[in-house]
């Protein structure tokens, strides 16, 4: 398994994926006059992503040591916890409510990442502050002063 | 309804959460936790006020969803048209008697806003939208989209801007006669803006070619100032604008006639299509106008009904009109609605076959 | 002269209060990650309603400069643009800041935009009649050749190869092309109805930049080494000024650019600090500094932005085609006070219009002197922890896009290409070319639609677009463009050849570093 074992290798994997998906959408039961410049752009990014593998191929036949595992390219276990915050706080915005959500959302970023010890209650005290502090000036700031009508779900 | 179960199951709430506060189990919580669930009373008591009104409509302001950009046409006007809801004589409300707030939901040429308005808007009177008529209309034949004239009920119809056909200034066109002879010596050869697809524009573009038995291609553009540009640089030979942008610009080009049953008091000198022998109706005419989605309470909209065309003849809000060129057309909900349903009739034949 | 008789209008006790708070308001308002110019000065014009029209333009006036230069500030300290425009100046700007520079990159910022600014509004005074000729004159193919041109400067723009670089701008195209077009009447890609819009440019830009910028700090923020790097650092005002005055080369760079792109109308002005920060790194001595914290590479860049600021009012006074996106916003707030563009505003209107005028003027002044002194003290952005700033760039960036056109379609898009564009990131893919290529598309797209549809009608489509002197101007450009690429593409390959014949030889140390690096 020569091919994952840089990180041009996986963007060169990831960019013939791009192109595949670019060149199925485009092509596959559309009207030619509609889709024309999808269509133009797909085959560019075709070509471009064969010059890309070309490339990392030619360079993986000149470069002989590289790390033999694949690279730490992304700290899985301290993102997903941020994402997880993330994707719960998109899908129940609109259903509770923008403010009571985001409130949560920013709370719980500050909590998950904060440098010290979660259990810490002085600081999760004043994480709380914070977080509240933030919220009202953030409502005073669309709501108030801006007219952005946030959609109301359950609360706020 | 709605709006009115879901505050007091949000009062109860605080309520529960009151009477928890004061059992021995809470008290022997700590601090922090404490602390908490005190910040979501507040929360929950905050959100219970602003959703809470008591009986009788209208309680709180009215919002009003306008499915194209701020600053444009549909949305300036919207806010013009509304300026007076709130206004009082003798301690007693004019017109609806509550502030009106404009929110815009641009994409899609309108489609974005009016499929939410329809699928979405709250049902209570408090979301009402700006329509325009033929786009929505001809949306409604020519696409799927969640809306048609069955699922909305008009309130009041506040502007009626007719399409006017315009040429360049160094254009050799002075007459209709004079473009379409040419049209008919050179089929094809004639290019006509307007400012996009399924638009009054582009309904007075068909009206035209199919009325007169004249091959001319029609060039969408970016909105009607993009359509307007490409007029003004000599790009497209003709085009259809909106009546009010045209007689602003009067010095840049030459309008040749207008697409309505009569003559316009802002453009006295301009025939219409029909005395220029092309037979058009007034299918084109771009009506601006207030809308609430099917569902809401007979008596909201009766209300509304009422109240609307009252709010739109104040004075001050038609000095503005006035002053910022917007054609005026006052007209009650019956009248609107025999309007949608003649429309539909007149669009569905005219796109058939179209798309 | 005409305009001087006007100028005392600006200075009163109202009009001046106006000015100044409608400055400070853009500075932040642009300064907060999230919020574009022009959503701010969307929001504004409802305030201006009841306001007297000189007054009310004003305000708007004054927004609209401070909201350009504002948005420098979070594109420096944070690498999260305020708007497509400020993304040429997070390019250097931020790694000025990395390296301990971000008080002298702000200073830079607001000196060139103080620069280019004046340039622009001195234009707007005394060409407006010649430039609305020229304005007129770009129909549908000058502005296709415009995009083309672009297009050429993809790959050069923040990424380390070209390739990756055209890769990313082509792929922003492609993405430009979902959803409803109003000129085909045809949905693409409407797989969901979220899609049904489009992917709107703002959303695109918060959502590029400031999600990566948001996984990323929270990424580090258990890195306890990480958090000493960030530091205004110390600087001189007075002398980072006079620096910035001496760098003559880069700043009529960017103003010329920013008045061309400015008059312009459809180009979108959001590309002018792009097209001028690519112009300087092609002319300069060195352009291989640029996008490791070059000075001159936000001068130019910040000096464009505003240099386009006047130049874009001309074709909206004159003939009501705006030339940037919030100028269009702008002219609904013109139509609501009853000035219509055109010569009357000139003659009929002339007070309230040569007031407008001046008062950006004395704004360009207002926003020089704040935006100066609120540089001096952001120093405590840079020192706020890392898990409060990811939370507060994230919830801006939902509220950010969530008011751009009160679509929830919108968050969600921004977030999803957020989170691809942070996975892109760790690959060598870079956000700056995706939004151009964003900007770029439409304005191919619809101008070679109606540039076809007119050729037909004419001497047909090829012919069309290729006679007439502003037509073989732009082509002769766009060819000057990839020639130069490829000029400059061949010696950076010999130049990385003898630095590849370097490492080979003392192979063993240097290949350890690139790993290293290229893990992080």
């Amino acid at each position: 398994m020569i091919w994952f074992k840089s990180k041009e290798h996986i963007a060169a994997l990831v960019t013939a994926g791009i192109a595949t998906l670019a060149l199925i959408t485009s092509f596959y039961k559309t009207d030619a006059e509609v889709y024309l410049f999808p269509r133009i752009a797909a085959v560019i990014i075709t070509l471009l992503a064969v010059t890309l593998i070309i490339k990392v191929i030619k360079n993986t036949a000149k470069t002989v040591n590289f790390s033999d595992s694949l690279p730490k390219l992304i700290k899985w276990k301290t993102l997903l916890p941020g994402l997880a915050v993330g994707f719960i706080y998109l899908f129940l915005l609109e259903v509770v409510g923008f403010y009571v959500t985001s409130f949560f959302a920013y709370f719980s970023i500050c909590v998950i990442y904060g440098r010290c010890d979660m259990t810490n209650r002085k600081r999760g005290i004043f994480k709380l502050v914070v977080s509240t502090i933030f919220m009202i000036v953030l409502f005073l700031l669309f709501w108030n002063l801006l007219h952005v009508r946030t959609p109301t779900g359950w609360l706020i | 309804m709605y709006q009115r179960t879901k505050t007091c199951q949000l009062t109860k709430m605080c309520q529960r959460i009151k009477v928890y506060q004061r059992t021995k189990k809470y008290q022997r919580k700590s601090k922090f936790t404490k602390l908490g669930i005190m910040l979501g009373t507040s929360l929950l008591t905050i959100a219970a006020t602003t959703n809470s009104y008591a009986e009788g409509y209208p309680e709180r302001p009215i919002g009003v969803m306008v499915a194209y950009n701020p600053g444009g046409a549909t949305d300036f006007q919207a806010r013009i048209a509304t300026l007076a809801s709130a206004k009082m004589k003798d301690d007693k409300p004019i017109s609806i008697g509550q502030p009106i707030y404009v929110t815009n939901k641009p994409g899609a040429g309108g489609r974005k806003g009016w499929n939410w308005f329809a699928d979405k808007a709250p049902k209570d009177g408090y979301m009402m939208a700006a329509y325009n008529v033929p786009h929505f209309i001809a949306q409604s034949i020519v696409y799927d989209t969640k809306y048609n004239i069955n699922n909305l009920e008009p309130v009041g119809n506040w502007g009626a801007d007719p399409a006017v056909l315009i040429v360049g200034k160094d254009s050799p066109f002075n007459t209709v006669a004079d473009l379409v002879a040419f049209a008919k010596e050179n089929p094809g050869k004639i290019t006509v803006s307007g400012a996009g697809k399924f638009v009054g524009h582009h309904i007075a573009h068909l009206q035209l070619a199919k009325a007169a038995g004249i091959d001319i291609k029609y060039v969408p553009g970016k909105g009607g100032v993009g359509a307007m540009k490409l007029v003004k640089g000599g790009q497209v030979k003709a085009g259809f604008n909106n009546l009010s942008d045209a007689a602003r610009a009067s010095e840049d080009i030459k309008i040749l006639a207008v697409a309505d049953l009569e003559r316009h008091s802002f453009l006295p000198d301009v025939p219409t299509l029909k005395e220029s022998g092309i037979d058009v109706d007034n299918s084109s005419v771009n009506f601006r106008g207030l809308m609430v989605p099917k569902g809401t309470p007979q008596d909201v909209i009766d209300y509304l009904a009422k109240s609307v065309p009252v709010m739109f003849e104040d004075s001050k809000t038609i000095g503005k009109m006035k002053q910022t060129n917007s054609p005026v057309k006052i007209m009650s909900r019956d009248e609107v609605v025999a309007m949608w349903a003649e429309r539909q009739t007149a669009l569905s034949a005219l796109l058939e076959g179209l798309k | 002269m005409e305009f001087l008789n006007y100028f005392g209008n600006v200075f009163t006790v109202y009009h001046m209060s106006l000015l100044i708070g409608g400055t400070l308001a853009g500075l932040i308002l642009g300064a907060l990650p999230g919020l574009s110019p022009t959503m701010a000065v969307a929001l504004m014009i409802p305030f201006t309603f009841h306001m007297e029209p000189a007054a009310g333009l004003i305000l708007l006036g004054a927004m609209y400069t401070a909201t350009v230069a504002g948005g420098a500030i979070s594109a420096i300290l944070v690498n999260v643009p305020g708007a497509p425009a400020n993304i040429a100046t997070a390019l250097d700007g931020h790694k000025l800041a990395g390296q301990g520079r971000a008080a002298e990159a702000l200073f830079y910022c607001f000196t060139s935009s103080f620069v280019g600014g004046i340039i622009g509004i001195i234009i707007l005074i005394f060409f407006t009649p010649p430039l609305a000729k020229l304005a007129l004159k770009f129909g549908p193919t000058e502005l296709f050749w415009i995009a083309i041109l672009g297009i050429t400067i993809i790959g050069t723009i923040g990424s380390k190869s070209v390739v990756m670089g055209l890769l990313s701008g082509i792929i922003g195209i492609a993405l430009s092309t979902i959803g409803a077009n109003p000129m085909l009447g045809e949905d693409r890609f409407v797989y969901n109805e979220h899609l049904e819009s489009g992917i709107h440019i703002v959303a695109a830009l918060i959502g590029l930049f400031a999600i990566p910028q948001v996984l990323n700090l929270i990424e580090k923020s258990r890195d306890a080494k990480d958090a000493a790097i960030h530091d205004l650092g110390e600087s001189n005002v007075l002398k980072a000024v006079l620096y910035n005055l001496t760098r003559i080369k880069a700043l009529s760079i960017g103003s010329i650019i920013g008045v061309i792109v400015g008059v312009i109308p459809g180009a979108g002005g959001q590309i002018a600090g792009l097209v001028a920060y690519d112009q300087a790194k092609k002319l300069s001595k060195n352009p291989d500094k640029f996008g490791k914290g070059e000075p001159d590479g936000v001068i130019a860049a910040e000096s464009a932005n505003n240099a386009m600021v006047g130049p874009s009012l001309v074709p909206l006074l004159t003939l009501s085609i705006p030339g940037s996106p919030t100028a269009a916003v702008l002219l609904g707030g013109l139509l609501i006070h009853g000035l219509f563009p055109g010569p009357t505003l000139f003659t009929e209107h002339a007070e309230v219009t040569w007031t407008f005028i001046n008062s950006l003027l004395v704004a360009q002044v207002f926003m020089l002197i704040i935006g100066l002194i609120l540089s001096r003290h952001s120093g405590w952005i840079m020192k706020v922890p890392a898990h409060f700033m990811a939370a507060t760039i994230f919830i801006l960036a939902v509220f950010g896009t969530y008011s751009i056109q009160s679509s929830y379609s919108d968050v969600l898009i921004m977030a999803t290409l957020g989170v691809f564009m942070y996975f892109g990131s760790k690959l060598g893919f870079s956000p700056a070319p995706v939004v151009l290529g964003i900007i770029l598309g439409p304005i191919a797209e619809d101008n070679f639609l109606q540039g076809k549809l007119i050729g037909e009608a004419s001497d047909g489509v090829f012919n069309y677009f290729t006679s007439g002197v502003l037509n073989i101007t732009m082509i002769t450009l766009v060819v000057l463009s990839i020639g130069y690429s490829a000029y400059s593409e061949a010696k950076m390959n010999k130049l990385k050849q003898k630095i590849l014949a370097d490492k080979e030889r003392n192979n063993s140390n240097t290949q350890k570093d690139n790993n290293t690096q290229g893990a992080v």
